[in-house]
């Protein structure tokens, strides 16, 4: 347009440079953002999964004057959040945290019948106090743990003697309650509803511990005795030295669940044992933790409530916490020049309460994600009720009773897994489909064929992997010799129609030209499927005696599941094959026609063209279609989720179902706590599969960046 | 439009009507049912949460209930933060749940049972199969055998069945791990222990279903009123070796060992009453109306006496004999 000075055209001018402006201003705050996003994306993830890493602490909370505490036996957290203090003489002391005030109370004397209180033992299921004359009072922990609630009886445990040690487990409907007095003596109640048996075991004892299955581990020397309370006259299970001979046991105690038995030695070493529930043994070693280094005993080790973790207590004051899998996750120096008078965790396992002559002292644990470690995460770890390391994936939210297993490793190896055999039936597929269109279809179909294949793009993963796990999947499992007979027949029967074709007379090669392959094939395979459908029974019963998957299962070990790796592969194939045909298309149809024209010109064949001119100078697109393709198929969750079984399995087996990171994720997160370990254990995963896809994309980009600079270097539009 | 106008202004009236008789009788739900009530919660017991707002909705026209049904984890967080009165939970609150509840609120939640859920253990229609042990199921699903079982069992015919079925591979199907189906299961049969890493794991109990329905060698677990045609339902072999099929009154009178309580956790402050939508809930949860929403969404009723001591617990009002629909007929 030619520019007149008039006003009309000034406005007009002015009016384009804004809207301009406006234009680049838009798409350039459009691309930040996308990168902003982006990046936000990734630095949440990082913030919600850093806790998980951040080491365990035990910091004091408070410390307040309490008087008397002399006559202090022990502590009893209550469901609460209070902390009992219980006197000698039957009086105890509430004391809230936070809180000034104390309540004070006393157990009515009608329940001590005149007799002092000489230690407890605050187990879930009750609370249990000893008295003198090796007497005990037992209060279930119903509602409320207060010594004169409902319920309460009182027992003789030893005649006569003192109680010097206790332990007790069970739940509302049976329990048990083990003791030793002054000797090493061992003494043992066991109730079932109403109904109270005692047992004085022969075994001596120095520390007993108890779960809540009725068994009963007593240390003596370097010796573990184990018994069985289970039902009828106690029976030892097995006596079994557990340390060195110039180590002796100084501390037992189970961990929450009652399947760890964590065993404190005379030097501050401290080991754990599993439970077995096999006959052979009652207890399996586990490996001995990095750090058991040598310092002062072991005197007390204290569980954390719901919790695989410990509190030890050293003899010279200072305090160590344990987890189960991994080791000692804080040490500290002694908190008090003494050893405490009594050591309590609180119920929701926040609080440590430690009584001393001068007062009692709040100390927080800080140990939140202490199960989580790389090592948990990615190597085989001994778990409870296994005889040896296992890498597995089993997070256990709704019970604490058991477990959790947080083991990325196989969600990884099934994410990879299903991405592999997703690839592996796509690119051959899509390459060829590419090469093809792009080298020998003819321009009528290709623009069909095009729409076609985006048409199968836009299908939803859910209608595919429910297509694949309700339809698919079964019928495979009924004809599965024919499937992968199928595998072999489709792709050998192509190239035979191939050379067939190249072999005709030129007449009838006419009729059925390259060009319009992707027509005449479709019948030609479709008749090579209904044969090799009809001959698989046959074969099937001549090789395998009828039945494959148990010939698999007896010749190679394979279980094969119906909802399978090759399932999902093929149900992903499909989803990602229009990605890779596209983009590997356009770097083919990309190759500047000044090269194919020049190689023709000097005598090549279509063949040589394509194989020595074409693909090497698409090769980088092609690649970077690849990548991408695998991208699209590690990020992919409804077609795993449905279908797979969405089996954590970590083995190579084709026929084996998988668990994919994504598909594990849309399981799981909608369920995991907020700010639990699972939780954060979930974003840990989803910030590793966001790490490797924004890599494989990033590698694919950059690559189909440098492939346009070469074509513009050698002269195409681009 | 007309239609609606007029349940609108049926239900004003109905409500004008009831909180009059209320304020002459004495009544206790004197106060006016109206608002939104929120309940998060499990999914299990979605269903069954529906039918009774549907018929909450019924009762109380200007009343809506709002169900996000997400999971039993999502409910104690909700009730500690306040921002649910009513959480529904397919399992009990762990420890922690239940401190952290009390720690921010200074009482403990009120567990209210509201119905059964019994789970079936189920193979494919055509297994000679009838009933199975749960040290069998043990010995099938775990990998750690915590209750004991020496081995663990591969085939068929490890379960005494012969011909065909003898070499026949076993395929195991079940719920995912945060739901508590799952989670009953892994407590009852497995005894805490681990499940083995083959079990197929589904996100819903319809799909259990539909995948043991589809594989020959199947066997799988759910919520008993997802069977359908194409599985079998076993019966459980109890410690005296009775088969005890997995039926609502068998599960009723507690001969069934797979059940589980549905409940609903309220904030039940011991100091003020309750809420009147929230008590115009209960009453209909608690009723013998509501009840019969139970049967309707495949789960087990509470027993009579669980739920008249219930309904005395929670201060709610005598039943009349015969059920009540609306609210003008529930007026004397």
């Amino acid at each position: 347009m030619p520019d007149f000075p008039t006003p009309s055209h000034r406005l007009h001018r002015r009016w384009r440079r804004l809207r301009d402006r406006l234009a680049a201003g838009t798409i350039r705050a459009g691309g930040l953002g996308v990168i902003v996003a982006v990046l936000a994306i990734g630095v949440f993830l990082a913030v919600e999964v850093v806790p998980l890493f951040a080491p365990a602490r035990v910091t004091t909370e408070a410390s307040r004057d309490l008087e008397g505490t002399g006559a202090a036996v022990g502590l009893v957290p209550t469901a609460a959040g209070d902390v009992l203090v219980i006197d000698r003489d039957g009086g105890y002391r509430r004391i809230a945290p936070g809180a000034d005030a104390i309540d004070a109370a006393r157990i009515p004397a009608e329940r001590l019948d005149g007799r002092s209180v000489t230690g407890l033992s605050a187990g879930p299921d009750a609370l249990v106090l000893a008295l003198s004359g090796g007497e005990v009072l037992r209060v279930p922990r119903r509602a409320e743990a207060r010594p004169d609630g409902p319920g309460t009886r009182r027992y003789t445990l030893f005649a006569g003697e003192t109680i010097a040690a206790l332990a007790s487990a069970g739940d509302g409907e049976r329990w048990w309650l083990a003791g030793r007095d002054a000797a090493g003596r061992v003494a043992v109640l066991r109730g079932d509803g109403e109904a109270v048996e005692r047992f004085v075991l022969p075994d001596a004892a120095s520390a007993l511990a108890l779960d809540p299955d009725g068994r009963l581990v007593l240390g003596d020397g370097h010796e573990l005795a184990v018994w069985s309370l289970a039902a009828g006259e106690p029976r030892r299970l097995g006596r079994l030295p557990v340390l060195p001979d110039d180590r002796r046991i100084t501390a037992l105690s189970y961990l929450s669940g009652g399947e760890t038995l964590l065993v404190g030695d005379s030097r501050g070493g401290v080991h754990r044992w599993l439970d077995r529930h096999d006959d052979a043994e009652p207890l399996l070693a586990a490996p001995d933790y990095a750090v058991s280094g040598d310092s002062t005993a072991v005197t007390r080790l204290v569980p954390v409530p719901g919790r695989r973790l410990a509190v030890a207590l050293h003899a010279d004051g200072g305090l160590a916490l344990y987890q189960a899998l991994n080791g000692r996750v804080w040490q500290g120096a002694p908190a008090a020049a003494e050893s405490p008078l009594a050591l309590a965790v609180s119920a929701d396992g926040r609080r440590l309460w430690w009584l001393a002559a001068d007062g009692l002292k709040t100390l927080t644990l800080a140990a939140g994600h202490a199960e989580v470690s790389w090592r948990t995460l990615w190597t085989p770890v001994l778990y409870e009720g296994h005889m040896q390391p296992r890498q597995r994936w089993q997070a256990n939210v709704s019970s604490p009773e058991s477990e959790a297993h947080f083991g990325l490793a196989p969600l990884a190896w099934g994410t990879l897994k299903a991405a592999f055999w997703a690839l592996v039936f796509a690119v051959p597929l899509a390459l060829a489909a590419a090469v093809h269109t792009a080298a020998y279809m003819g321009p009528a179909l290709r623009a069909r064929v095009r729409p076609a294949l985006e048409l199968m793009e836009s299908l939803p993963g859910v209608v595919i992997g429910f297509v694949a796990g309700l339809v698919l999947a079964p019928w495979v499992d009924r004809h599965l010799a024919g499937s992968l007979l199928l595998l072999v027949v489709l792709p050998v029967g192509t190239l035979v129609a191939g050379m067939l074709q190249a072999r005709l007379p030129a007449v009838a090669r006419r009729c059925l030209p390259l060009a319009a392959a992707g027509l005449w094939l479709v019948p030609w395979l479709a008749l090579l499927a209904w044969l090799s459908f009809s001959v698989s029974p046959l074969i099937e019963g001549w090789l395998f005696a009828g039945d494959l998957p148990g010939w698999l299962k007896d010749r190679w070990g394979l279980d094969y599941a119906s909802r399978n790796a090759l399932i999902v592969g093929l149900a992903m194939g499909f989803a990602v094959i229009p990605t890779i045909y596209a983009l590997a298309e356009d770097a083919l149809s990309d190759v500047p026609r000044s090269l194919d024209e020049g190689a023709q010109a000097l005598g090549a064949t279509r063949w040589q063209a394509l194989t020595r001119v074409w693909l090497p100078a698409a090769g980088p697109g092609i690649f970077s279609a690849v990548m991408i393709g695998a991208g699209r198929a590690v990020g992919e969750t409804m077609i795993v989720l449905m279908a797979t079984g969405n089996t954590a399995i970590f083995g190579v087996s084709p026929f084996e179902g998988l668990r994919s990171i994504a598909a594990n994720l849309a399981i799981e997160l909608p369920e995991a706590a907020v700010g639990g370990s699972h939780y954060r254990v979930l974003f840990l995963s989803a910030l590793v599969l966001f790490v490797f896809t924004f890599c494989v994309n990033t590698l694919a980009e950059l690559v189909r960046q440098r492939l346009r600079r070469r074509w513009r270097r050698l002269g195409a539009v681009g | 439009m007309g239609g609606a106008w007029k349940g609108w202004l049926m239900g004003r009236l109905a409500m004008l009507i009831l909180a009059a008789s209320a304020f002459v009788g004495g009544d206790v739900r004197a106060a006016p049912v109206v608002g939104t009530l929120d309940v998060i919660g499990s999914d299990t017991l979605a269903g069954l949460m529906m039918r009774w707002g549907e018929q909450f909705e019924r009762r109380y026209p200007g009343v809506r209930l709002q169900l996000q049904a997400t999971g039993s984890a999502t409910a104690p967080p909700a009730l500690a933060q306040g921002t649910t009165r009513i959480g529904a939970m397919s399992r009990r609150m762990t420890d922690a749940e239940r401190a952290d509840f009390i720690a921010r609120r200074g009482y403990a939640p009120t567990a209210l049972p509201v119905a059964l859920d019994a789970l079936a253990v189920f193979v494919h229609r055509d297994n000679p199969l009838d009933a199975i042990s749960l040290g069998e199921l043990d010995a099938l699903f775990s990998d750690t055998r915590r209750c004991g079982e020496p081995r663990a069992i591969d085939r068929w015919g490890a379960l005494g069945l012969d011909g065909p079925w003898r070499e026949r591979p076993i395929t195991r199907h079940g719920r995912n791990s945060a739901s508590g189906t799952y989670g009953l299961f892994k407590r009852v049969v497995l005894c805490h222990g681990d499940f083995r890493p083959d079990v197929n794991q589904y996100p819903g109990s319809a799909a259990v279903v539909a995948a043991v329905g589809e594989s020959l060698g199947g066997i799988g677990y759910s919520g008993m009123g997802y069977l359908t045609a194409a599985v079998k339902p076993l019966a459980l072999i109890d410690a005296d070796g009775r088969a005890v099929p997995p039926s609502l009154e068998a599960a009723r009178e507690g001969r069934y060992p797979l059940t589980r309580p549905l409940l609903l956790y309220v904030d039940l402050d011991p100091e003020a009453p309750l809420a009147p939508l929230e008590r115009a809930f209960l009453d209909l949860v608690l009723s013998r109306d509501g009840q019969a929403r139970v049967v309707e969404a495949g789960f087990v009723p509470l027993p009579e006496a669980q739920r008249r001591a219930w309904r005395r617990r929670l201060g709610l009002p005598r039943e009349r004999n015969g059920a009540w629909e609306s609210p003008s007929e529930a007026s004397p």
